[in-house]
């Protein structure tokens, strides 16, 4: 069976490359499928833009979802992926820098289903991936398919 | 008030009235039977005079025919022509003297007959009337009469002495002769001239003559004449049936006497004349003796028995049916006397009546005066006037007014002494003697027992009927309205003092505006003295360009008069005497006194509040605009904060990140000193990240609202002890704490502040065996002071002042890790609050951090 992927969604390549080093480092094994800005998320969500053709009810193990986005922000994203009827269930785990009280309140109230902060020690991120991708990979049923 | 009377009365009044109407009439009657009575008895003697002079005026009549007759016959029996033929008995003479007689009864009329009868009884001259045809009788005719008893009688009679015949009818050949012919007849001796007697002359005298007399007399009214012979039978009677009874053996039972007995045995028993009522009714009667008439020379025996009786007959029925008629008469008259006194007595009862009524009504409306009197709660009385006055008249109000026990007690007590100042009483006389009357004097007086009380006086003078002047006056306690004047009059002075006292200038203007009053602060703000403004309008105070509206505004506010308070947002300015406006603010309440609405203001000079308000407006703008500015400044900070979380960590993260994985990928190839470098690298970006998070976190304090509700300090302090419990798991500290310490703020903020408190605590007792951290309260002057005290290493108070202030730090960072921000975060949250925190600690023997949730008194 194929691995289903996970859908990073970050514009810092520094923080792309810490992120896919964590994960390697968690032995999460799952393509990851980076997105550069809110706009290429929904077109690789729902099959559009560069990803037309894509079949969209192809979806992603899990989606990390930073806020700061180029374009859409990440809430903007988070709301639209709830919208559609294909993605609503969807697993999406918010990574993001801020601390900030309202971002976190947001995210629950648009139905994220993890806030974690990114922390500066780099192990203590390596050590959260790690329990990302065990939860959300490995633990997590993922909901029937909606056809 | 006619009608008014009760029916008992009215009927009482009815039948009084009734009886006294049938004793009237009984009066009446009374005098009515014997005016009749009079009357009767004057009728009666009328009637009796009437038959007396009738009975009279007949005697008469009879006396003077039959005298007549006596005239003619003496003077036919003394005639010459018969002397001449007596004396020579010549035929011839005998002719002669009975053409002579001829003549006479011719002429005379009276006489039936006219005869000369010889003494041998033998008819010598007869001359007949023959019904007025008179004639002689031929010798042939004459009739010897010598056996007849008046031939006889006449014979033996002397010289001028006459026979008179019993009244009876004419015989002829031995029957009574029909139609009856009533006879008298006369007859006397005649004599020769030698004086020897040589027969009689005889007259029949017509008695129907007599009887026609009679019968014309008797005919007038009112009763009937009647004619008796001496033995009672009728000559003249009733009937002509009844009439001559002596002279048909038939009627020889119809007499007087068998009619009626007892008058007739009264009438012959009696002497000549008089008059009896019986039965039968009035009887008038008179006694003629013929001889009156006849010769007075001798009376034979024979002539007392031809006394005739004249009775005047007035029949009882006649008699009563005068009577009845008086009755009658006076029957209606009677009557009309009833109706009459009927009349009076009805008007007499309805007059009384009326009288009766106006008198009961007058009863009833003294009753009710005195009732009124007597109910009056005023006192009522009347006294005599002058300085020694005593009471003649009190109603009950008077007694209990003065206390009196009965009312004898009061009239008793001289009216001065119940004067409180008894000299007063004369004054009192004087002016009402002066006036002739008081009103409403205000007098002091005093009850019976000496207690004075204050009385209102109302009298008028009057005079009595002997000209001693007395007082009439109604008296009322008053001392209460005495009272409430003195507490009007006290409250008033203190109404004026209150105004004089008020910090604000006082006008008190009535409902056109004119200013009634003023107080000392009104002068001195406008500059008037009190005599200025009394009475003027308070228009005088206002700008000019006020005066105009002013009148409608004040007419507006009395329509509905309501208290204003002062500055009701009216921007109101007033004008002083020398013309300069002033800002005032002016309360407004409306009086209601007796002379009608006046209006209350309360004039404050708000010049200086003025220029107070409008410094705080100029600053408040100047907020306004700082606090934009800050909001401005927040925004930034928000920005900058965002910014700070989002891409200063970004940085540090790539770092730290990056530090590591070169770290893990020169793994064994790196000395001591490089290997030492890239984690002094990566220690420092880790450091720089909890700064920044500490800032943020100081910052979002500073930033967040503040929600102030009841929180459990020891539920937040046990779940932050427990947290630190986990992280350290290797710690063993005693952490002290009621089950529950009650406090007001924002549970957010305090769990942040709790956090830092205890993670200190924590912290610096780590090189502690026996680490304790206590959590309470203890009472500061009644304001809840908690803290947290630990046992931990304690700091120097030489730089307590520092403690709070950011990145500010007491120990070595080699000593003990920290960014020297967190309790300025906690500084801040309880200064967010209103309260305050301090420290208190020694080196080496632990610290205590006390903080209150609100503003302490001594601070």
């Amino acid at each position: 069976m194929k691995e289903k992927v996970i859908l990073l969604v970050e514009d810092n390549p520094d923080d792309e490359a810490l992120t896919l080093y964590a994960l390697e480092a968690s032995h999460v094994g799952n393509p990851v499928v980076v997105a550069r800005n809110g706009v290429q998320a929904l077109d690789y969500l729902f099959g559009s833009g560069e990803y037309a053709g894509r079949d969209p009810r192809d979806l992603p193990a899990v989606v990390l979802l930073d806020l700061k986005l180029p374009k859409i922000d990440g809430l903007e994203v988070l709301r639209r992926i709830r919208g559609d009827r294909q993605t609503a269930l969807l697993p999406v785990v918010i990574l993001t820098s801020s601390a900030e009280e309202e971002d976190k309140a947001k995210s629950y109230s648009f139905g994220a289903n993890s806030y974690v902060r990114k922390p500066v020690d780099f192990d203590e991120f390596v050590h959260a991936a790690g329990e990302l991708g065990l939860y959300w990979l490995l633990l997590n049923e993922t909901p029937p398919l909606q056809n | 008030m006619q009608g008014a009377l009760p029916a008992r009365v009215g009927a009482q009044t009815v039948w009084r009235a009734v009886a006294v109407w049938m004793l009237l009439m009984a009066v009446a009657g009374l005098v009515a039977w014997l005016l009749y009575r009079t009357q009767v008895d004057a009728n009666r003697s009328v009637i009796e005079v009437t038959q007396r002079h009738q009975i009279g005026l007949a005697a008469e009549t009879i006396t003077s025919d039959l005298g007549a007759v006596r005239s003619d016959l003496l003077y036919l029996a003394d005639q010459p022509l018969l002397k001449n033929w007596l004396d020579t008995g010549a035929e011839s003479a005998r002719r002669e003297l009975a053409a002579d007689y001829l003549d006479f009864v011719r002429r005379k009329h009276d006489y039936d007959q006219l005869r000369l009868i010889d003494a041998r009884g033998r008819e010598r001259v007869r001359i007949n009337w023959n019904g007025g045809h008179p004639d002689i009788v031929p010798a042939g005719a004459l009739q010897h009469k010598g056996q007849r008893y008046y031939v006889r009688d006449s014979l033996r009679l002397k010289r001028n002495a006459v026979y008179v015949s019993p009244f009876d009818l004419n015989v002829e050949h031995g029957k009574v002769q029909s139609p009856p012919r009533p006879m008298i007849r006369f007859a006397t001796p005649v004599f020769d001239s030698g004086g020897s007697k040589r027969g009689i002359v005889v007259l029949n005298y017509l008695g129907r003559h007599i009887l026609d007399q009679l019968r014309r007399i008797g005919s007038q009214e009112p009763g009937t004449l009647w004619l008796l012979n001496a033995d009672g039978y009728w000559l003249l009677g009733p009937r002509s049936a009844d009439d001559w009874g002596f002279m048909f053996p038939a009627r020889a039972n119809r007499t007087f006497g068998r009619r009626y007995p007892a008058v007739w045995h009264a009438i012959s028993s009696s002497g000549g004349h008089g008059d009896l009522v019986g039965h039968g009714g009035l009887f008038t009667y008179r006694k003629i003796a013929p001889q009156a008439f006849a010769s007075g020379d001798r009376l034979d025996k024979v002539g007392t028995r031809r006394e005739w009786i004249l009775v005047g007959h007035v029949s009882a029925a006649q008699l009563s049916s005068y009577g009845g008629h008086l009755a009658e008469l006076f029957g209606w008259a009677y009557a009309a006397v009833g109706l009459f006194l009927a009349a009076v007595v009805s008007v007499v009862v309805h007059l009384r009546g009326r009288r009766l009524a106006a008198e009961q009504a007058m009863v009833r409306a003294r009753a009710r005066y005195q009732e009124l009197v007597n109910n009056l709660t005023v006192g009522v009385y009347r006294n005599t006037g002058g300085p020694a006055g005593r009471f003649l008249e009190v109603n009950p109000a008077m007694l209990e007014l003065f206390g009196a026990r009965s009312r004898e007690q009061l009239l008793g007590t001289p009216v001065c002494d119940l004067y409180a100042h008894p000299e007063e009483r004369a004054a009192f006389a004087e002016k009402i003697g002066v006036q002739g009357h008081v009103i409403d004097a205000e007098l002091e007086l005093k009850r019976l027992d000496g207690a004075p009380f204050w009385a209102s006086v109302t009298a008028v003078q009057g005079t009595d009927a002997s000209g001693a002047a007395y007082l009439d006056g109604v008296l009322m306690d008053i001392t209460a309205r005495k009272q409430a004047q003195e507490a009007l009059r006290a409250s008033e002075a203190s109404f004026r003092g209150l105004v004089e006292a008020a910090p604000d200038g006082v006008v008190i203007t009535d409902r056109s505006g004119r200013i009634v009053l003023v107080n000392a602060q009104a002068e001195q703000m406008f500059g008037y003295n009190r005599d200025e403004l009394i009475g003027q309008s308070v228009d005088i105070l206002l700008p000019e360009r006020f005066k105009g509206v002013h009148p409608a505004h004040r007419e507006s506010y009395l329509q509905q008069p309501r208290s204003r308070p002062m500055g009701a947002g009216l921007d109101l300015w007033a004008r002083r005497r020398d013309g300069t406006e002033f800002p005032v603010a002016i309360s407004l309440s409306p009086i209601v006194t007796e002379s009608g609405t006046q209006v209350f203001s309360a004039v404050r000079d708000v010049t200086a509040r003025r220029e107070v308000e409008e410094r705080i407006q100029s600053m408040n703008r100047q907020l306004v605009r700082h606090n934009v500015e800050l909001e401005a400044v927040n925004k930034e900070l928000e920005a900058f904060s965002y910014s700070v979380s989002h891409d200063l960590r970004a940085p540090l993260r790539a770092i730290d990140g990056f530090g590591r994985i070169l770290q893990k990928e020169l793994e064994g190839s790196l000395e001591q000193g490089p290997q030492d470098h890239l984690n002094r690298v990566r220690r420092a970006a880790q450091h720089m990240g909890e700064l920044i998070d500490d800032l943020l976190n100081l910052s979002r304090v500073t930033r967040s609202e503040l929600v102030v509700q009841d929180v459990d300090l020891a539920e937040i302090g046990e779940a932050a002890i427990g947290r630190l419990r986990e992280a350290h798991p290797d710690r063993r500290v005693r952490f002290l704490c009621g089950s529950h310490l009650q406090a007001r703020g924002d549970p957010r903020l305090l769990q942040v502040a709790l956090d830092n408190l205890l993670g200190n605590a924590w912290k610096f007792t780590a090189g502690r065996a026996q680490a304790v951290i206590e959590l309470g309260v203890e009472d500061h002057k009644a304001t809840p002071v908690y803290y947290v005290k630990d046992n931990g290493a304690g700091f120097d108070m030489a730089y307590a002042d520092k403690l709070f202030g950011a990145f500010q730090r007491l120990h070595d960072s080699g000593e003990f890790a920290g960014t020297g921000i967190g309790l300025a975060t906690v500084q801040r949250i309880i200064h967010k609050h209103g309260g305050r925190i301090w420290a208190d600690g020694k080196v080496d023997q632990g610290a205590t951090f006390y903080f209150a949730l609100e503003p302490m008194r001594d601070a």
